[in-house]
């Protein structure tokens, strides 16, 4: 593509990450992300090295609320998991069983 | 950037930390392995649900992905496949790229052509749409 040395510069596409938060955070940003990873490529290929960057920076950022998002979902299951846990150990809902 | 246009060195310089990566991530395949081998997402409360579920009764390209991955852990490829096929589908791609990112320096790691990509954004996308379809050969595409 003309560059010392020959090659592509190095881009990341965040590609991996990007399928990742889509199906395993359950979050539409993951398909954000999915796009400019594509987006990052489509631009190395026609040596578009200034938008490659900036799609990989957008890439980036979606993978990450993406993540974030699921994150946030996650803790606040986690917290609620917590709370009847403990109301539980704490002799809470006293009416149910018997006690000896 | 440097390190795209001289691959050899880099390559070199990370060998020393190629065994501790490889270490590293044999432990977190047995680990993660192991939780979806003796935990049921359907029964183990731990595992997230989905938002997007959640807050529209709709399915997400990603439902059923837990599932799935506990259905392969059991070696059950037609039950991961009735949870989430385009997992099932994703998974041999991602093992590709995750090897490529994770042990080949970036100057030699795997170019995805663009139009694949855009392929799979399409085909996401469908299997989001599909999936959500009332309709007979459709439904199969949602978690069943």
């Amino acid at each position: 593509m003309g560059y010392p040395g020959g090659g592509f510069p190095v881009v990341p596409n965040y590609l991996v990450q990007a399928i990742l938060v889509t199906l395993f955070c359950c979050m539409p940003f993951g398909i954000v992300a999915i796009v400019f990873a594509a987006q990052v490529n489509t631009k190395l290929q026609i040596g578009d090295y200034a938008g490659a960057l900036n799609a990989s920076k957008n890439a980036k950022t979606w993978s990450w609320v993406a993540f974030g998002c699921g994150l946030a979902v996650y803790l606040v299951v986690f917290a609620f998991y917590g709370i009847v846990i403990i109301s539980l150990l704490s002799g809470g809902f006293p009416n149910t069983g018997t006690r000896p | 950037m440097n390190v795209a246009r001289h691959g050899c060195p880099t390559l070199a310089a990370s060998r020393p930390r190629l065994g501790l990566r490889l270490a590293g991530i044999a432990a977190s395949a047995a680990a993660g392995f192991t939780v979806l081998r003796c935990f049921d997402p359907r029964i183990a409360g731990f595992f997230p649900p989905c938002p997007f579920h959640w807050l529209t009764g709709c399915w997400c390209p990603g439902c059923g992905s837990t599932r799935a991955l506990h259905a392969l852990a059991h070696a059950d490829l037609a039950g991961a496949w009735r949870m989430n096929a385009l997992l099932v589908c994703a998974l041999p791609a991602l093992a590709v790229l995750l090897t490529s990112e994770w042990l080949l320096p970036p100057a030699r790691r795997v170019f995805v052509p663009p139009r694949v990509i855009w392929i799979f954004f399409v085909v996401t996308l469908l299997f989001w749409i599909g999936r959500n379809v009332p309709v007979y050969p459709l439904t199969l595409l949602a978690p069943h």
